[in-house]
């Protein structure tokens, strides 16, 4: 098979069962210094069919960014991150000084996961919506990008494959290290590792590896593998960050298919 | 403010927009609790830790992009309209200049902005990209009559000055740490409106 039948085999691949339990994409700009809370508000009432519910949230601060979240001229309070949401629906927009993002979350067990085509198709829709609502009513635009990124968040539950901490070599095989120097004295507790991948210029992949236990009353012992590609588009521009998402996705979806077993992608994932 | 358990072991190389870390603790012992005491002083102990900056580490274009997005964002935020447009005019030139499949130094943009944050009140000059990448400004009066800075992103700036001396033109080319460009033009006779 050469390099690149591989890779649109690669592209392709899907799941029936996938482990995902959030995706979220995210576009930093540059910051609106114009907007204020009471624009949220005109925006909250374009979207608010669909979004009926509005949290306020700590920003998502950078250590380059933390100057932009303290007050501008004739704010009173720093505008925080506001989240907009609906119990009806899974999807969550986040919105803040610098940056949209879009949350695809599995709020249950028995729901489907959409899809990258589905979730990015949502993204874009919302942010033409606000990029409009910026033009119009702030009068400033989302153009510069700085960054873009787009995350999945596997929620690896016990399985056939793995029924005690050591046991998740046999979901993600490159960790098998760490599981190998468990022994009589010691047993694998816990695990929080994080690596970075180039994958290009502009593409850079994080994977991070966590054991641990909910937080809810199940208290049931889990695996995260947390895979977000991050990056910019090369020119800094809106446009050219859809042209990045599609390689992130790709990236994404490579990085997964290459560190989680082959076996469990069948068998427990039903890889299709 | 939460103290979570997973607090400091965020993953440090990108912020966190997630949800899913909410409801997910990160287990360090399987039945022993840490101490609260003993947790405040990890999360202290996390933030007295200086950030690493993996991206830049790793990636030896990212400071070429950075630099720019940098630029563009410190003279957006400049509350001056000149640097907003200046701003408007480095984006611009950034992205004309990857279409020919060419680049801005880096440094030159740095010296650029600094340059342009640092003298406030002076006019908005033409901005011009040279075959090198180094940005060039340039305040025209007319023929015979203009100066122009190159940023060559080295210490020192380059000036080339032309100033009329009744029928003739008197031209300088001096090099100036960019502190002093604007006083020793000046006392040349350039201005800068």
């Amino acid at each position: 098979m050469t390099e690149t039948q591989d890779l649109s085999v690669t592209k392709r691949a899907k799941f029936l069962n996938p482990p995902v339990n959030e995706v979220v994409i995210a576009v930093y700009h540059l910051p609106i210094t114009e907007l204020r809370t009471q624009h949220i508000g005109l925006y909250w009432q374009q979207i608010h069919g669909k979004y009926p519910i509005c949290e306020q949230q700590s920003p998502v601060v950078s250590e380059d960014d933390s100057s932009i979240f303290k007050n501008m001229p004739g704010e009173v309070f720093p505008l925080p991150r506001f989240w907009f949401s609906s119990s009806a629906h899974p999807m969550l927009i986040q919105v803040q000084r610098n940056a949209f993002m879009l949350n695809w979350r599995r709020l249950q067990n028995n729901v489907d996961y959409p899809h990258y085509e589905t979730v990015q198709k949502e993204f874009w829709n919302e942010m033409e919506i606000y990029k409009a609502f910026i033009q119009d009513c702030v009068g400033a635009k989302l153009d510069v990008v700085n960054r873009c990124e787009l995350t999945y968040i596997n929620v690896i539950t016990r399985n056939e494959f793995f029924s005690t901490h050591a046991e998740i070599k046999n979901v993600l095989p490159s960790i098998e290290g760490f599981c190998n120097l468990e022994n009589d004295a010691r047993h694998l507790a816990g695990l929080n590792a994080t690596a970075v991948y180039r994958v290009n210029d502009n593409l850079l992949v994080d994977m991070v590896t966590k054991l641990g236990r909910r937080k809810d009353a199940t208290k049931e012992e889990i695996a995260i593998l947390e895979i977000k590609a991050h990056g910019s588009p090369v020119d800094l521009s809106l446009g050219e960050a859809r042209n990045w998402y599609e390689a992130a996705h790709e990236a994404v979806n490579e990085t997964f298919l290459t560190f989680t077993d082959d076996r469990v992608q069948k068998e427990v994932w039903k890889r299709v | 403010m939460e103290a979570r358990m997973s607090y400091q072991l965020e993953p440090i190389t990108s912020a966190n927009t997630s949800l899913s870390d909410s409801y997910f603790t990160v287990t360090y012992s399987r039945d022993v609790p840490i101490p609260e005491a003993q947790l405040v002083e990890l999360i202290q102990r996390a933030k007295r830790i200086a950030p690493i900056s993996f991206d830049n580490a790793i990636d030896p274009d990212y400071s070429s992009k950075q630099k720019i997005f940098d630029a563009v964002k410190d003279l957006y935020l400049s509350n001056n309209s000149r640097n907003r447009q200046i701003a408007d005019r480095l984006i611009s030139l950034h992205r004309d200049a990857l279409a020919e499949d060419e680049h801005i130094d880096p440094n030159s943009i740095s010296q650029f902005a600094e340059f342009f944050l640092s003298y406030g009140h002076i006019g908005l000059p033409k901005i011009t990209l040279t075959p090198d990448g180094t940005l060039r400004v340039r305040w025209l009066h007319g023929p015979g009559n203009f100066i122009a800075i190159e940023f060559a992103g080295k210490p020192l700036a380059k000036v080339v000055l032309e100033l009329p001396r009744g029928d003739e033109t008197a031209q300088y080319f001096f090099s100036e740490p960019i502190e002093k460009v604007i006083p020793v033009a000046r006392a040349i006779g350039a201005s800068f409106a």
